[in-house]
């Protein structure tokens, strides 16, 4: 006779079976990683198929990044979604879901990655000192990077940030990075900041100019140009007044109305008998 | 030869009723320079402001539009201040006017950079910015008529010349003050390099005319002058309250057929003038061109204009086209309009390149002769109440050109109807002033002809009562013999 430990043993042995049996299965392809600078840019298509369902089957959907994408239900088991001109800003994870009539929804992720590229940032950034200055970068891709911000010295050589005043503060959320810097001082801060993204398919950096003015800078300018008037007038004003006394009367000099009015002898009348310069 | 010459050279008559001889060169060419600079400042310098107008709108946390009214007012300013500025010239001279001119500017720019409003710029920048611009144009376009008579149209072209080169410096130089200064100490620093419109006055060294009556030599020469004086009083004498006006500005103007025709020509050719060019880049961008290359094009446009410039300058001082000076004009006017009508059928980049070279062409021409013609028309001594009419009435168009132009595009989302607009428009100016002046030379061939007959049958007249003198003379001897 069977011991109840031996039926125990067997139920349990044919539980997974029984339960894998109920669970649906999904096909997925895999992960994929772009590469869209290099100029082939080859169409993807992301593929699931539901082979194994214990449920009937009610539609098939597919989200990015947590949101559903529009106008991707079908009542279908396969399905696909295809990226033609796959882009940095197409990366993410991507999910195929299934829902059933009466049971949970069923899911497989597909991730799409790519190397950050970063889009938006300050090309420069000019405060007064002692003012506060913000310095941020954005980026696209998947996985989402880790952020670096360093100073650039020389020629491609690279410091990290001194914030032993603790003046510059760092911001990292996923896609954006945000470096503060409050009370600019003249001495130190201005230079070019570099703010890296990477993550596993790779990194890219780029560089915002940090210039601090002085509160007295445009007055130098300013009386620069002034001395330069200053002197052109004087020059101008001697150069009259010197040449006056030796003007020859003459040769600018006018004449009262000669002969007409009428222009056409006017000027023979003058051409002939006195010299125009 | 120089006969040939000069006959073909010779304005129409009623231009030189200067009562002097332009020297034609020596200090003229250093005057040509100070023009250079006053007309290179006054054009440019409203225009090369928008670099600011971003930094600017964040400041004082205004919208675009709030901010593009300074230019408006600055541009308004000067061209409404022409009257105003044409009776200081009339009273006092070049000189003072553009130096008070410099200091104005100067000084209204020091002060904007310490603003706190937008009403401070407003009135600092806009009003009295402009009103020191005008005080520069309008003058350093006089002087050029009082020192040249027979180089006069390259003269003009090459002062005209500074408004191209000096908008090509100053919109490099405001990025870089932007970038190391901010717009304040920009500020600063600008009402200090406007104050060289000051060093500009300074060289406008008025011509004395010492007023030593010659020893006439013959008794011809004193009929003729005598003739010839009572015209000139005749026309000085006016009638009424216009009098009174007349001191200050020459509003007899308004009788003067050349000018009229000129007034309307221009009115009707200034509502299509500035747009083409304010919208070359956004044209560019909307066809998908990238900004560095939409501003090359800019670029081009104003290297073609600096050139093109003094080069009219110098084909209208030939002795077959001075005389008919006005014909140039038109063509110039309507060649504009041919190219703004083209410009939509040419495709792509290359298009777009071919199109800035002609316009620069075009724009160049017409602003060399603008006033030029003017002096032709009034002569240099009417000359500058004449520019300061005709600048307060072209304000309207000059202003609302490119906005009516921007309404076009928005209404139609397409921009060759735009250019279409202006193309007729240019086209129409053109063809008015091409005919109208034709009649025009007519009718002053004609007035030319009657004076001659009129001054000979005076002269026979007097001959005759010599000889009859003389026929009495001898007839009394014969009978005392």
């Amino acid at each position: 006779m069977p011991s109840y430990a031996g039926m125990l043993a067997l139920l349990l042995a044919t539980l997974p079976y029984v339960s894998s049996q109920n669970e649906p299965r999904i096909n997925a392809s895999d992960q994929e990683i772009l590469q869209p600078k290099s100029g082939q840019e080859l169409p993807i298509t992301l593929q699931c198929n539901l082979t194994n369902s214990h449920s009937t089957h009610r539609d098939t959907f597919w989200m990015k990044n947590g949101q559903e994408i529009a106008n991707t239900r079908t009542e279908r088991k396969h399905t696909e979604f295809k990226l033609s001109k796959p882009r940095t800003d197409d990366s993410g994870e991507y999910m195929c879901v299934y829902t059933f009539k009466s049971a949970p929804n069923a899911n497989a992720s597909i991730e799409v990655k790519a190397a950050p590229e970063i889009i938006g940032h300050k090309r420069s950034e000019n405060k007064k000192e002692g003012e506060n200055a913000t310095l941020y970068c954005k980026s696209v891709g998947y996985p989402h990077p880790m952020w670096m911000w360093r100073k650039k010295v020389g020629r491609g050589s690279y410091i990290d940030i001194d914030n032993s005043t603790g003046r510059f503060f760092i911001i990292n959320k996923d896609n954006f990075t945000e470096l503060s810097i409050i009370g600019l001082d003249i001495g130190t801060d201005p230079g070019e900041y570099v703010c890296n993204a990477s993550n596993i398919i790779g990194s890219k950096e780029s560089m915002t100019i940090l210039r601090v003015r002085s509160h007295l800078a445009p007055l130098w300018p300013f009386l620069g140009v002034l001395a330069e008037i200053i002197i052109l007038v004087v020059i101008i004003v001697v150069y009259e007044k010197r040449k006056r006394p030796d003007e020859v009367p003459d040769d600018d000099e006018p004449v009262a109305p000669v002969k007409t009015n009428s222009t056409n002898n006017h000027k023979d009348k003058n051409v002939r008998q006195r010299n125009t310069n | 030869m120089q006969k040939r010459g000069t006959k073909a050279n010779m304005p129409p008559p009623a231009t030189t009723n200067l009562g002097y001889t332009p020297p034609d060169g020596g200090w003229g060419w250093a005057v040509v320079f100070g023009s250079f600079i006053s007309i290179g400042f006054s054009y440019a310098f409203p225009k090369s402001l928008t670099i600011y107008f971003k930094e600017i709108q964040e400041y004082f946390s205004i919208s675009y539009s709030q901010i593009a009214w300074v230019s408006s007012i600055m541009l308004a300013t000067m061209y409404a201040g022409g009257p105003v500025s044409s009776i200081l010239v009339n009273r006092y001279g070049s000189r003072p006017v553009v130096i008070v001119g410099g200091l104005m500017v100067g000084v209204a720019m020091v002060t904007a950079s310490f603003g706190t409003t937008i009403l401070h710029l407003y009135l600092c920048v806009g009003v009295i910015g402009g009103f020191g611009l005008a005080f520069n144009l309008q003058p350093a376009l006089t002087i050029i008529g009082k020192y040249f008579l027979v180089k006069r149209p390259i003269a003009n072209g090459l002062a005209m010349a500074g408004s191209p080169v000096f908008l090509s410096t100053l919109a490099p130089l405001n990025q870089f003050l932007f970038d190391h200064f901010g717009w304040r100490g920009s500020f600063l620093t600008l009402g200090g390099v406007m104050l060289n419109c000051c060093v500009a006055g300074s060289l406008m060294r008025p011509i004395e005319i010492k007023m030593k009556l010659p020893v006439s030599k013959t008794t011809d020469e004193n009929n003729a002058g005598e003739l010839d004086v009572t015209p000139q009083t005749a026309e000085s004498k006016q009638s009424g309250c216009a009098a009174k006006i007349n001191q200050f500005i020459d509003v007899s103007l308004f009788k003067h057929r050349g000018f009229l025709i000129y007034l309307v020509g221009n009115v009707l050719m200034f509502f299509g003038f500035f747009a083409p060019v304010v919208f070359l880049a956004p044209y560019a961008k909307h066809q998908g061109i990238d900004e560095y290359s939409a501003a090359f094009l800019l670029s081009i446009f104003a290297l073609v204009d600096m050139f093109a410039r003094p080069g009219t300058g110098l084909v209208a001082n030939t002795r077959w086209i001075r005389p008919k000076i006005q014909y140039f004009f038109s063509f110039a006017v309507t060649y504009n309009g041919l190219c703004h009508v083209m410009c939509p059928l040419l495709p792509g980049y290359s298009g777009l390149v071919v199109y800035a070279v002609f316009f620069g062409l075009a724009f160049g021409m017409v602003c060399a002769l603008l006033f030029e013609t003017l002096m032709d028309l009034v002569g240099a001594q009417r000359f500058s109440s004449a520019v300061g009419l005709a600048t307060i009435i072209e304000c309207g168009p000059v202003l609302l050109g490119p906005p009516i132009s921007g309404l076009l595009v928005d209404i139609f989302m397409d921009y060759k109807y735009m250019y279409f607009a202006c193309g007729v428009m240019m086209l129409a100016g053109g063809i008015f002033l091409f005919i109208m002046n034709y009649y025009n030379y007519r009718w002053l061939e004609k007035e030319q002809t009657q004076r001659k007959v009129e001054g000979l049958e005076i002269g026979l007249a007097n001959e005759e009562d010599k000889d009859n003198e003389e026929e009495i003379k001898l007839s009394t001897e014969e009978e005392e013999k």
